[in-house]
């Protein structure tokens, strides 16, 4: 324990240096900031301040990210409670109960306590984090390339598959992220690929410009319309009425604990991230309410666990980024491409060599959930004004953003139009329902793929069983060949019959002769 | 404003995009780099399999799409253009003519993606861009970026 309690006071030192604490407050600030603003997610936040990161020290620049990333997830749930649009995906389930609340006029009590209830699930997902972050690096110091191959290939496609509607789909994108990621020098041979004799391409296409565009420019691209949409009318909370009554936060303590516990098992594992625990966290409750009626008129418990939830899977997410190396979504591949191009691997050996990075973030962690309440509840009058700015004023200067941005990290052009193609490519992909978020993440494990599955086969001399025989990276794959078996057979099932349907309405619908088909939704990406 | 179409459905289109890609990339890779044995992997093993891997996957969702033909929302193009042209403006003007002009003229062409806007508020967003790429690149990062310029 002496030794976790030393790294601890490491930590804190390095998060209350000034210049990494400004990093906290400013990466706080600006997640609540695009988290109020409703379909600007934790995505596009990060991927818009991605650039400025080359500005600042590997530690600030982190703790920054991150906190623009936990951030959103508070920020975005006073759009959800105020106006019914959730501020992100993961926010969607707090609209259930929290605006029949406002209506009710319980708005400020439904803010007050879903910052209580961040607060509770953000605190038990970083003491998971620092509980559980050195045994996890410690056994995964014994791993070898076979089972790091096994892990990063079982967490790309389980991450890509797992949050999209359909999974088929997810892994094409994966796929396509790793083709992306091979452009550029190839590490062992030294020589150039798909570079087409452009020396912008030798580096490898920027995981800067990806993310901008494909996230924060093709989000702008599908979302401004020739007329602006109508203005939302939003209703003053003040100070006094973020007060919870005795009775709403009676009922909120076990939903809270509940909710926090799913949330950080959720986290930790690939795939699932703040999105699906808000919303196994609100089935549960649904489950072991004594009135399940109550909900969705303004239950409190509907609104409190899984905005529980959803924080401590924010957190807890880093778990298997830092530790191992491997991300679980796009976000937090995100974090580990800027830590990388920083010169920091994250993996085991990350808690031994940069200590100071680890436990900096950690208990920047701790300072900025902290932050999070004081700019939550005082300042909640700010945000709410903010929500009431028209799309039409943000738009035109979130593009602004993303140009200079692009052009500063090059001092060039080329940068910005390859933000451009991006973005068209994002574009294009929404357009015909296919997720872009496991591009990002398929984009940054590929290449530890490759390497990983070169390096296993050099030392097994080519002996392809070896993935199998090895215990971990077996159980690992097994794993995985299961979950792809079920999935397809799933899909195939499904898929069968939605067409025997479609046909069966087709029939009906000539027999009936001519009545109008019915228009199709476009899908809707869920970036996670 | 919404017009609807019949159209391929986006899973046989996206799926055989989707095909193309993959084999471009496999037989790209193919031609060009050199496979390697599984001892010793070469540059062109991973484009080989990951192309053939998107080709099959491609083919599988095309195949598997609910029905060939759909009706499809046709999505208004004018405001993707203007933004795409904004862009495109900004990225010619800004390495000969300084942060100015290029923000300026990417800002009035964004902005104009909505139609209807009055000048008052196209002034104020003009301004508002400017403000905010100068105070954050130049001042509070320190980055060189010439306001104006003039190349020749």
């Amino acid at each position: 324990m002496d030794g976790l309690f030393d790294s601890l006071v490491l930590g804190l030192a390095v998060a209350l240096m000034p210049s990494n604490l400004l990093a906290c407050l400013l990466g706080v600030a600006l997640g609540t900031l695009f988290g109020v603003i409703p379909g600007i997610g934790p995505l596009v936040a990060m991927s818009l301040l991605f650039p400025f990161t080359f500005y600042m020290e590997p530690t600030a620049a982190i703790i920054m990210l991150a906190g623009i990333f936990y951030g959103t997830s508070y920020g975005g749930s006073i759009s959800s409670i105020l106006v019914n649009l959730p501020g992100t995906p993961a926010n969607a389930v707090a609209c259930l109960d929290g605006y029949p609340m406002a209506q009710k006029g319980r708005a400020g009590a439904a803010l007050g306590m879903t910052t209580l209830a961040s607060l509770i699930g953000g605190s038990v997902g970083i003491l998971l984090m620092m509980l559980l972050s050195p045994a996890l690096a410690a056994w995964a110091l014994q791993f070898g390339p076979w089972e790091y191959f096994a892990i990063v290939l079982f967490g790309l496609v389980v991450g890509a598959t797992i949050t999209s509607g359909a999974p088929i789909k997810g892994f094409a994108m994966a796929v396509l992220g790793v083709i992306l990621g091979v452009v550029g020098t190839d590490v062992a041979s030294g020589l150039p690929r798909f570079t087409f004799g452009s020396m912008h391409l030798i580096d490898g296409l920027s995981l800067t410009a990806l993310a901008m565009g494909l996230f924060g420019l093709a989000e702008l691209l599908e979302r401004v319309k020739r007329m602006p949409d109508a203005e939302v009318r939003v209703r003053k909370v003040s100070l006094r009425e973020l007060l919870p009554t005795r009775d709403e936060l009676g009922r909120s303590w076990m939903p809270m604990i509940r909710g926090s516990g799913l949330g950080s098992v959720v986290g930790v594992l690939p795939g699932t991230g703040a999105l699906i625990a808000s919303f196994m966290a609100y089935a549960v409750e649904r489950k072991v309410a004594a009135e399940p009626s109550r909900f969705g008129k303004g239950a409190i418990e509907g609104v409190t666990a899984p905005e529980a939830a959803n924080n401590a899977a924010d957190q807890t997410a880093f778990i298997p980024t830092l530790t191992l190396g491997v991300p679980g979504s796009a976000a937090m591949a995100i974090i580990l491409g800027v830590l990388m191009i920083h010169g920091i691997t994250p993996g085991p050996l990350m808690l031994e060599r940069q200590p100071d990075v680890f436990w900096g973030l950690v208990m920047s962690f701790w300072i900025g959930n902290i932050l999070l309440v004081v700019l939550n509840v005082p300042l909640i009058g700010l945000w709410v004004k903010l929500l009431s700015i028209p799309f039409g004023l943000l738009y035109p200067m979130i593009i602004v953003l993303i140009c200079m941005g692009a052009y500063a990290t090059t001092l060039g052009s080329v940068e910005v139009i390859v933000v451009l193609c991006f973005g068209l490519l994002g574009l294009g992909l929404r357009w015909l329902g296919f997720p872009t978020a496991p591009v990002i993440l398929g984009f940054v494990l590929g290449p530890l793929m490759e390497v990983n599955f070169a390096r296993a086969m050099r030392i097994s001399g080519g002996d392809f069983t070896s993935f199998l025989t090895r215990p971990i990276s077996g159980l690992v794959l097994g794993l995985l060949a299961l979950l792809i078996a079920y999935a397809c057979y799933r899909m195939i099932a499904v898929r069968l019959r939605d067409r025997r349907r479609a046909r069966t309405a087709a029939t009906l619908r000539s027999a009936t002769a001519g009545t109008t088909g019915s228009a199709t939704i476009r899908g809707k990406s869920d970036d996670n | 404003m919404a017009r609807l179409r019949k159209l391929p459905s986006r899973d046989v289109v996206g799926g055989l995009v989707l095909v193309l890609l993959g084999v471009a990339v496999a037989g790209y890779g193919y031609a060009n780099y050199r496979l390697g044995v599984l001892r010793s992997i070469g540059p062109g093993f991973m484009p080989l399999w990951l192309g053939l891997v998107l080709a099959g996957t491609g083919a599988a969702i095309a195949a598997l799409a609910p029905r060939w033909v759909e009706e499809v929302e046709v999505p208004d193009l004018r405001p993707v253009a203007m933004l795409v042209t904004g862009i495109l403006m900004f990225a010619g003007t800004m390495p000969f003519f300084g942060l100015v002009p290029a923000v300026v003229l990417l800002t009035i062409s964004v902005a104009l993606a909505e139609t209807g806007r009055s000048l008052k508020s196209l002034t104020g967003l003009v301004i508002a861009g400017l403000l905010l790429s100068v105070g954050i690149f130049r001042y509070a990062l320190g980055i060189r970026l010439p306001l104006v310029a003039w190349p020749f």
